[in-house]
């Protein structure tokens, strides 16, 4: 290839044991790669009428044109599929060396169609992809069965993409762990693959990544390193990465939901039990970095403990401590270690087993439900024996354990007696991130197309120091007043645009400004690697409009497949009835007036509807979807004036 | 006078930038096997290998040693011997 793909994307079916090579060309032009190729795909390929664990649902994995060069942070890898617990988008990704690997060994994309009628796992090894017997393990926790495939093999050169017992089971909210510790796991992909008898993938390869104009890749490639080198983000980050950066501050922020949404302010005596600090000296073993990566955030945890026994292992991250920490009160930093290593092995979406555990634990205190219920567990807030138990039941679907593996959207309804109001979840997916403190944070949360989570359009730059002068002129803002509605839909709106591309081409989000507004590599650093790796000139707008046609397929894959529309993009009830009880933010509630009234702006911004929420047809042509807008008509859902 | 690489296993992260850079001094492009530079990662113990083949030309008519240039934690090391 005379650009950074390796232009091949395989297309395996489980159900005829075939692989067929498509061209990546087809769709990189319009969706550049990663999330906006996958989605794209998953709109053009997944039948109306589809369900979650149907063999008609497709699972696909998307790197980017910059993957696996020497960009900085291009080690990211993302999967999509049909949501799990919603019917419509899910696209989760992780960092790691699984991307970079894939493309080495000759592809940009894999789609994987149909369903095994015997467990099996796919390796792509040098341009072979060979679907192979999974019964040895098949049932296996996802570090035993990344070993026996290591060695199996007998390759350290290998890296994995693994499903652990909990996608086996179909448990709704499951990811995929690259090598042991990273997850790519909201929406439930690894039930997806569950349901398709697939345990995961290896990968390993020699190829070779061109890009269009070396000396101008390289220089470009330089000067985005040297911003990254004197960005002041990046010592915090190597110092203590999320943990550090996202406990304290994040606090005093308001965004740690404390007791499943009871506060979001977590007294300073509990959480500082779980600080940073307190891993560093007694747990961190060495620092880890993903492919190519200047900031290298992540950690090894490693401990010898009486009550769990030696663990290894990578990728505890703030959301440890605000979901296991906050939500649950939990202040022992060994228990924390061990619910991060139990939900990697079993490969659970932490955030979705935090919401569920929490919510078991406000019905526990309310008496909704009781030990007998429990199985004799006893779901007090903070007792950590009970809640790893309830990890062990959720991942083998064993008494409440099942109930909690359903999703707790879909078994609230079952239970009835209030248990809704307090099940916190966003369009029918548990949502571990808070939203009353900060309205941008909250309201990018809420109106992520997946379902919750701050990787969308939140941001932090109500939070990080940005100058108003700064997001005047970026953004067009008149205030960053957290708790002001003016103007957040503008913030929401660039966000969304920007991380849709960034998930296309293949970065870490911690290259730019979800961490840092003001610095970091930003579109015009973007846009000249992008530019000298394909060959031809990429300008910011243009950028931006590539993380636009993304996010509309997937609004439109929604709008079909979900049949979601404006009430879907409304808070968990909790956060507009519920104040803020302590912390800065005392007093602080969503209001739905003024939640309404940002949501009508939003959508005007966005060319959608204001009474449905769907895409108007002239909003989809002008990007180029007129296809989009013709299956939105054939449904009955295009947006009107 | 000839120079070798030494890496510190205690800052190596294991990013493999340093790969990809030797395969562009050597290659203008990116890909393993032609880098000088082979690094291993043990996830189960925490542990990286690295190992330096002999191609390795000390960046040879280039501006700086790419491999150190893009090594963040400073883990390269460039040791000189009279031989």
């Amino acid at each position: 290839m005379n650009n950074s793909y390796t232009g091949q994307i395989a297309v395996i079916d489980l159900s005829s044991r075939k692989v067929e090579i498509e061209p990546t060309q087809k769709y990189a032009e319009k969706f550049l790669g990663g999330k906006g190729v996958n989605q794209s795909i998953l709109l053009d390929r997944i039948p109306p009428g589809t369900k979650p664990y149907d063999a008609d649902n497709l699972v696909v994995i998307g790197t980017g044109p910059l993957s696996a060069t020497l960009a900085p942070s291009s080690g990211r890898v993302t999967f999509g599929c049909m949501n799990a617990f919603n019917n419509g988008v899910s696209e989760s990704n992780a960092g790691g060396h699984f991307g970079p690997e894939l493309k080495f060994s000759g592809f940009d994309h894999v789609i994987v169609k149909g369903a095994s009628e015997h467990p099996c796992f796919i390796t792509i090894f040098n341009g072979k992809v060979e679907i192979r017997d999974a019964s040895d393990i098949w049932g296996k926790t996802t570090w035993e069965a990344d070993d026996w495939i290591k060695n199996n093999f007998n390759s350290r050169q290998i890296h994995t993409a693994l499903i652990g017992p909990a996608g086996e089971n179909r448990v709704r909210g499951t990811g995929v762990i690259i090598d042991r510790g990273r997850a790519a796991a909201r929406g439930g992909i690894g039930g997806v693959m569950g349901s398709k008898n697939l345990k995961g993938f290896a990968a390993s390869g020699d190829g070779e990544i061109h890009v269009a104009k070396p000396e101008r890749f390289f220089e470009a490639v330089q000067k985005a390193w040297q911003k990254l080198r004197i960005s002041p983000k990046t010592k915090i980050m190597h110092e203590g990465g999320t943990h550090l950066d996202g406990t304290l501050g994040a606090n005093e922020a308001g965004m740690i939901t404390v007791r499943n949404g009871q506060d979001a302010y977590w007294a300073l005596d509990r959480i500082s039990k779980v600080d940073y600090p307190i891993f560093k000296e007694r747990y961190e073993k060495r620092r880890l970095g993903c492919f190519a990566c200047p900031t290298y955030c992540s950690h090894v945890y490693q401990m010898e403990s009486e009550r769990y026994g030696k663990v290894i292992e990578e990728g505890f991250e703030a959301n440890t401590v605000w979901g296991f920490g906050g939500r649950l009160d939990i202040t022992d930093p060994e228990a924390l270690i061990a619910i991060h290593a139990l939900n990697s092995q079993y490969g659970l979406d932490q955030d979705y087993v935090a919401v569920a555990i929490s919510w078991a634990m406000e019905l526990f205190e309310l008496g909704l439900i009781t030990k007998k219920d429990l199985g004799g567990l006893d779901l007090t807030w903070g007792n950590a024996e009970a809640a790893i138990q309830m990890i062990h039941r959720i991942a083998h679907r064993e008494g409440f354990g099942d109930v909690l593996a359903n999703g707790i959207a879909r078994s609230a309804k079952e239970i009835g007696r209030e248990t809704e109001k307090l099940a916190v979840c966003v369009k029918g997916q548990e949502n571990m991130d808070e939203c009353r403190a900060a309205i941008a944070w909250g309201f990018g949360v809420v109106v992520s197309l997946k379902g919750g989570g701050h990787v969308e359009g939140s941001c932090n730059t109500e939070n990080d120091g940005t100058s108003l002068e700064y997001a005047k002129k970026k953004f067009g803002v008149s205030t960053l007043d957290p708790h002001s509605y003016q103007d957040k839909e503008k913030l929401v709106f660039w966000f969304e645009r920007y991380k849709q591309m960034l998930d296309s081409i293949g970065l870490c989000y911690f290259t730019g400004p979800i961490i840092e507004t003001e610095g970091r590599v930003g579109l015009p650093e973007i846009a000249e690697m992008l530019s000298a790796a394909l060959g031809r000139d990429f300008t910011n707008d243009e950028l931006l409009e590539y993380g636009q046609r993304a996010q509309n397929v997937q609004k439109v894959f929604n709008t079909i497949h979900a049949g979601f529309t404006r009430k879907d993009d409304l808070p968990p009830e909790r956060f507009l009835n519920e104040e803020i009880k302590t912390g800065p933010h005392a007093g602080v509630k969503l209001d739905l007036s003024e939640w309404n009234q940002l949501l009508d702006r939003y959508y005007r911004l966005n060319g959608w509807d204001i009474q449905t929420s769907w895409p108007k047809r002239e909003t989809l042509e002008r990007l180029g979807l007129g296809y989009a807008a013709d299956k939105l008509e054939e449904v009955g859902r295009i947006g009107g004036e | 006078m000839k120079t070798y690489i030494a890496v510190d296993l205690n800052k190596c992260t294991g990013c493999r930038a340093c790969v990809m850079a030797c395969s562009f001094h050597f290659s203008k492009n990116f890909s393993p096997k032609n880098s000088a530079i082979r690094v291993l990662r043990d996830n189960k113990n925490g542990e990286i290998s690295v190992t330096i083949s002999s191609i390795c030309d000390s960046c040879e008519n280039e501006k700086g040693r790419f491999c150190q240039m893009f090594c963040e934690p400073g883990a390269i090391k460039i040791l000189k011997s009279d031989e």
